[in-house]
């Protein structure tokens, strides 16, 4: 009974609450999108828009040849889906032979690589820029996509959940003499569904969102993704149009809040040894 | 006995290649391109000119040196940075996901709007919150502001905290919800017949059941914190007013390498290897501590 | 806890109940795959394509054709007026069009750096700000501009206000080519001024005496009389420009930061703050005055547009605050022209580029209705331009001879150091000794990062 009355309005109520003011910075944000720009130059305050507008929409969605927005789309999209594909692959099969395999040095290495990650990454784009020249992946796609595969972060992430996966199962696997691939995709990948989405969710998230990098690697006005395109449609901050900027905000977080509706359930699964099974 | 030897050799390295490779060519060569010019004069263009030990000899030791001043007034804020955010971004993360994990009612849209901040980009988070925090005309005129809350202290450092805490505190969280999710329940059945409250759950099994994931989400947020960019850049911004202002050591190896001026690499490559080697040791220091590599 | 058997038995039911997942992972595995083999077959596409054309620099675009990689940061609406520019000309079907590429200032000036050094995906003509091109010269990035100048002989120095075409004479040679002069002045609302200070534009200046008269009874009524933190350092350097001051010493390589004259400057503008003249703190200037709430505002003729725009607004623009009428200083930017060092511009190339310069130089109309003054003056004699607020710092001799560049090799330096704390010395929270003396330091210090 007292769970029951905690889940049923304790908590919603107080999270009630606190969502309300959480959401407060959001809810200014899309409801200027619809504010004339004099309105949000005003000096009073407001909030929700004394004259609606779509204005800011029908500026931003205006598809053409010099702001291609439908094409700029495409392309994050594409470099989005591609690296989070990649990653999700390359850094589980490292995060295996970081955690399931016994060789020397294995943890010394990386340790290395993971301290190697936490540098500043400010002079970087200067030779990076000049490795990925060498490749000729100037304004193309892969000059996008292969460096994020090198993640740590994920990497350090699903080395964290494979720890937590009992050495047994592996054991239990070899008896029935699996080798070190089969058990790779056949006992551990299975149980990281809930870390793999989120490693899904937070490269797909971080590539949408990536500004720097794309904007110095991206030329070509057909061929760059949505950020640095909405930089050229947008301008400078200052004083020119404050209001299709935050449109274009709002616009840009669709995708990924999509795919977090998507993903939401298997991260939240449970894992496969407490799904009710009797022991 | 060799044979057996030369197969697991060959296994390991085939799983960890394909990402080994990509970060050899893409991560190391850079770092270590940026460690040679950190013993260099170089202004981007021309060829770097090698001056041994100077730089780190100038940032740290010459105390006339405007590079020492902005380099150590860098460094206390980013370490005040660090030791503000962290404990918020592991402790409130973990608060909701926990409140979270007995699924209340309306769970799924509280964790929704709870996760909506982290989508946005830091531009797009920046452009509201300036917004927002003007005197004038923004929120913080209804809520009777009197001073400029982005450039006094202490509301400075509030509004910077509530603002990365707003914006980052959704990745830990989902982490901490996929973490739990994978603490079995028969440990829990298993200590609610021992009679256990909910407090020793939470500390005897739930916190180690995660303990993985929490070193994780602490070096990270750790390491994140001292290379933190973004955010004091919106707070810093000159039009938001003269007065104090909290300028993180990023920010200052970014002006001097990208400013107006000719570029002086060398010295901000110093700063940032220097930085880097503070963050290792501090990480270094973590795992120790906490031993959860059993 | 985990050692029994059960475990076992588990893993096995698990195995064989989740054919479901296995169907699955299979075709997850076969999606992913594919996924692969596109993309490194996108990745030995783009290595190959790119060893057979050699020549990966920017300028054979998606759209086939040939181009000319034209970057530039009109991102505002100063944005339409060269696109249109650029449109006309590419109506002359000249060999090569030129590809309008517009970024934020920031972005293009990291930009180069990284495309100069690996010598590819450099634009073929860049419009740059006044103040960098020394900085460039000195590094050996600029190509000087005789193949242009020889082709297009009306491109010189008669055609345009002299004193923005010697910016670019470096050493001799001419490295830029100017596109406009941005001028920087003070804006003036009509009715404020006929309501409390009716005759200060007599003589074309406000004087700093004339400020100080007008502040009490404007900030009796909360109006603001001058934002001083509005493009103070233009301000500033006019004053100082005035009293014989400048930023470098005679060999415009030494800083001189805390100068006498540099010091009087920022105390003045001090003054007016204290005195209640100046806007508050974190105030948006712009708006202030576009809202009838400040009497005068200091910026450049470049919010011509974001002015016109705004409804019931009666203004003008004059010549920067003086110390006295006998000497007027109007602190400008300019927007360059350059040929950044690029081995895939070719001699066609530069003869099409040196076409389009001419044709700006012709058409520069266009560009003036952007509010910016035309650095070419074949547009003087139009009528449209005569109207044009900007029109009023070129309409007379004197009125040319007041315009003042910052075209240092070091100015960038000096720049950031003063943006540093500008502000700060406004506002009251540091001493204007204090501020110079630690921008002067800091100047030095990163000029002697430069080594030779």
């Amino acid at each position: 009974m007292k769970k029951g009355f905690l889940k049923r309005l304790i908590a919603p109520a107080i999270l009630g609450v606190i969502c309300l003011i959480w959401i407060l910075p959001i809810a200014y944000g899309v409801l200027s999108s619809f504010k004339s720009e004099v309105e949000i130059k005003d000096t009073r305050f407001h909030f929700i828009p004394e004259t609606w507008t779509l204005d800011n929409y029908k500026y931003i969605l205006e598809n053409s040849g010099n702001t291609p927005i439908i094409k700029w789309f495409m392309n994050s999209f594409l470099i989005a889906v591609i690296t989070s594909v990649g990653v999700a692959l390359i850094i589980s099969l490292a995060a295996y032979g970081y955690t399931r395999i016994k060789w020397e040095y294995r943890d010394q290495v990386f340790y290395i690589v993971l301290a190697l990650s936490f540098f500043p990454q400010i002079i970087n784009i200067i030779p990076l820029y000049k490795i990925v020249d060498t490749l000729g992946w100037v304004n193309k796609m892969p000059a996008a996509i292969v460096p994020a595969l090198a993640s740590v972060t994920n990497l350090f992430l699903v080395r964290q959940f494979m720890l937590g996966i009992p050495i047994e199962f592996d054991e239990a696997a070899r008896i029935d003499g699996a080798n070190d691939f089969m058990i790779y995709s056949r006992v551990i990948m299975p149980m990281l569904k809930p870390v793999m989405t989120v490693v899904i969710l937070f490269t797909f998230t971080g590539q949408w969102n990536d500004l720097l990098w794309p904007s110095i690697v991206f030329n070509d006005v057909q061929k760059m993704p949505l950020t640095p395109g909405l930089q050229l449609l947008m301008g400078a901050y200052g004083n020119f149009n404050t209001a299709p900027v935050i449109t274009a905000a709002m616009i840009s977080i669709v995708p990924t809040f999509i795919l977090y509706l998507f993903t939401q359930k298997y991260f939240l699964q449970s894992l496969s040894l407490s799904s009710g099974v009797k022991g | 006995m060799k044979r057996k030897k030369k197969k697991v050799n060959l296994t390991h390295l085939v799983f960890i290649a394909p990402h080994m490779i990509i970060f050899i060519v893409f991560i190391v060569i850079p770092i270590f391109f940026g460690i040679y010019v950190s013993f260099t004069k170089w202004d981007l263009i021309g060829t770097p000119q090698w001056v041994g030990l100077d730089n780190y000899k100038e940032i740290l030791f010459n105390t006339k040196s405007t590079f020492n001043r902005q380099f150590f007034d860098g460094l206390k804020n980013t370490v005040l940075f660090v030791i503000f955010n962290v404990p918020l971004c592991i402790v409130v993360p973990l608060a909701f996901a926990l409140v979270l994990h007995i699924r209340p009612l309306g769970s799924k849209i509280y964790q929704s709007v709870l996760y909506l901040p982290t989508l946005f980009s830091i531009t797009s988070v920046g452009l509201i919150w300036i917004q927002l925090l003007n005197r004038r005309f923004g929120l913080a005129s209804v809520m009777g502001a009197k001073v400029q809350w982005a450039i006094t202290m202490p509301y400075a450092w509030i509004a910077l905290m509530i603002m990365t805490v707003w914006w980052t505190m959704g990745s830990n969280m989902v982490i901490y919800q996929a973490a739990l999710g994978s603490v079995p329940k028969e440990e829990y059945e298993a200590a609610e017949m021992d009679g256990a409250g909910w407090f020793t759950k939470l500390v005897k099994i739930t916190i180690p059941s995660i303990r993985f994931q929490l070193l994780y989400t602490l070096v990270i947020t750790i390491a994140g914190s001292f290379n933190v960019y973004g955010q004091p850049t919106i707070m810093t911004r000159v039009d938001l007013g003269a007065g104090p202002k909290i300028n993180v050591l990023v920010q200052y190896i970014r002006s001097i390498a990208f400013g107006s001026g000719q570029s002086a690499a060398g010295i901000a490559s110093a700063m940032a290897v220097i930085l880097g080697l503070f963050i290792t040791i501090v990480s270094i220091i973590q795992f120790k501590m906490i031993r959860s590599e059993d | 806890m985990y050692y029994d058997d059960n475990i076992i038995n588990r893993y096995k039911y698990n195995v064989l109940n989740n054919e479901k997942e296995k169907i699955m992972k299979k075709r997850m595995g076969k999606i992913v795959s594919s996924l692969l083999t596109c993309t490194m077959a996108l990745g030995l596409m783009a290595c190959g394509s790119s060893d057979k054309s050699g020549d990966t620099s920017a300028s054979t675009s998606s759209s086939g054709g040939k181009k000319i990689e034209f970057w530039n940061f009109f991102t505002g609406p100063d944005g339409n007026n060269m696109k249109k520019l650029i449109d006309d000309f590419n109506k002359t079907n000249p060999k090569y069009k030129i590809n309008n590429i517009t970024m934020a200032a920031g972005d293009m000036y990291q930009k180069i750096p990284t495309v100069v050094n690996s010598g590819k995906g450099v634009p073929d003509l860049c419009i740059v700000d006044v103040a960098r091109v020394p900085m460039f010269q000195s590094q050996g990035i600029l190509e000087p501009m005789d193949e242009i100048l020889t082709r297009e002989p009306e491109i010189k120095r008669e055609n345009y206000r002299e004193a923005v075409w010697n910016t670019g004479a470096i050493d001799g040679k001419q490295y830029s080519v100017p596109l406009d002069m941005g001028v920087t002045g003070l804006l003036y609302n009509k009715k404020l001024v006929e309501k409390y200070a009716p005759n200060v534009l007599d003589d074309n200046v406000v004087t700093v005496d004339e400020i100080m008269d007008i502040i009490p009874k404007a900030k009796a009524d909360d109006i603001v009389t001058l934002p001083v933190s509005f493009f103070t350092y233009e301000m500033a350097l006019s004053l100082a420009t005035q009293k014989g001051g400048s930023l470098f010493n005679e060999d415009g390589i030494t800083p001189n930061l805390n100068s006498a004259e540099l010091k009087e400057a920022y105390q003045t503008l001090r003054d007016i703050q204290e005195a209640g003249g100046g806007s508050e703190d974190g105030d948006d200037n712009l708006q202030l005055f576009i809202n009838n709430m400040s009497i005068f505002c200091h910026t450049g003729v470049w919010d011509y547009n974001s002015l016109m725009q705004a409804e019931d607004l009666d203004w003008g623009m004059t010549n920067t605050i003086a110390y006295s009428p006998d000497k007027i200083v109007n602190v400008s930017n300019s927007n360059q022209f350059v040929l950044l060092k690029s081995e895939a511009r070719t001699e066609e190339k530069e003869i099409v580029i040196a076409d389009f310069l001419d044709f700006i130089r012709e058409n520069t109309m266009e560009w003036a209705r952007s509010g910016q003054v035309p650095a070419s003056n074949s547009a003087d004699g139009e009528q449209e331009f005569q109207h044009m607020p900007g029109y009023f710092f070129v309409s007379s001799p004197e009125e040319q001879n007041s315009i003042a560049f910052r075209s240092f090799k070091y100015g960038g330096i000096v720049d950031d150091a003063i943006f540093a704390s500008q502000n700060d010395a406004i506002y009251g929270s540091m001493s204007v000794d204090d501020f110079l003396n630690q921008a002067q330091q800091q100047s030095e210090d990163n000029i002697a990062q430069q080594g030779e």
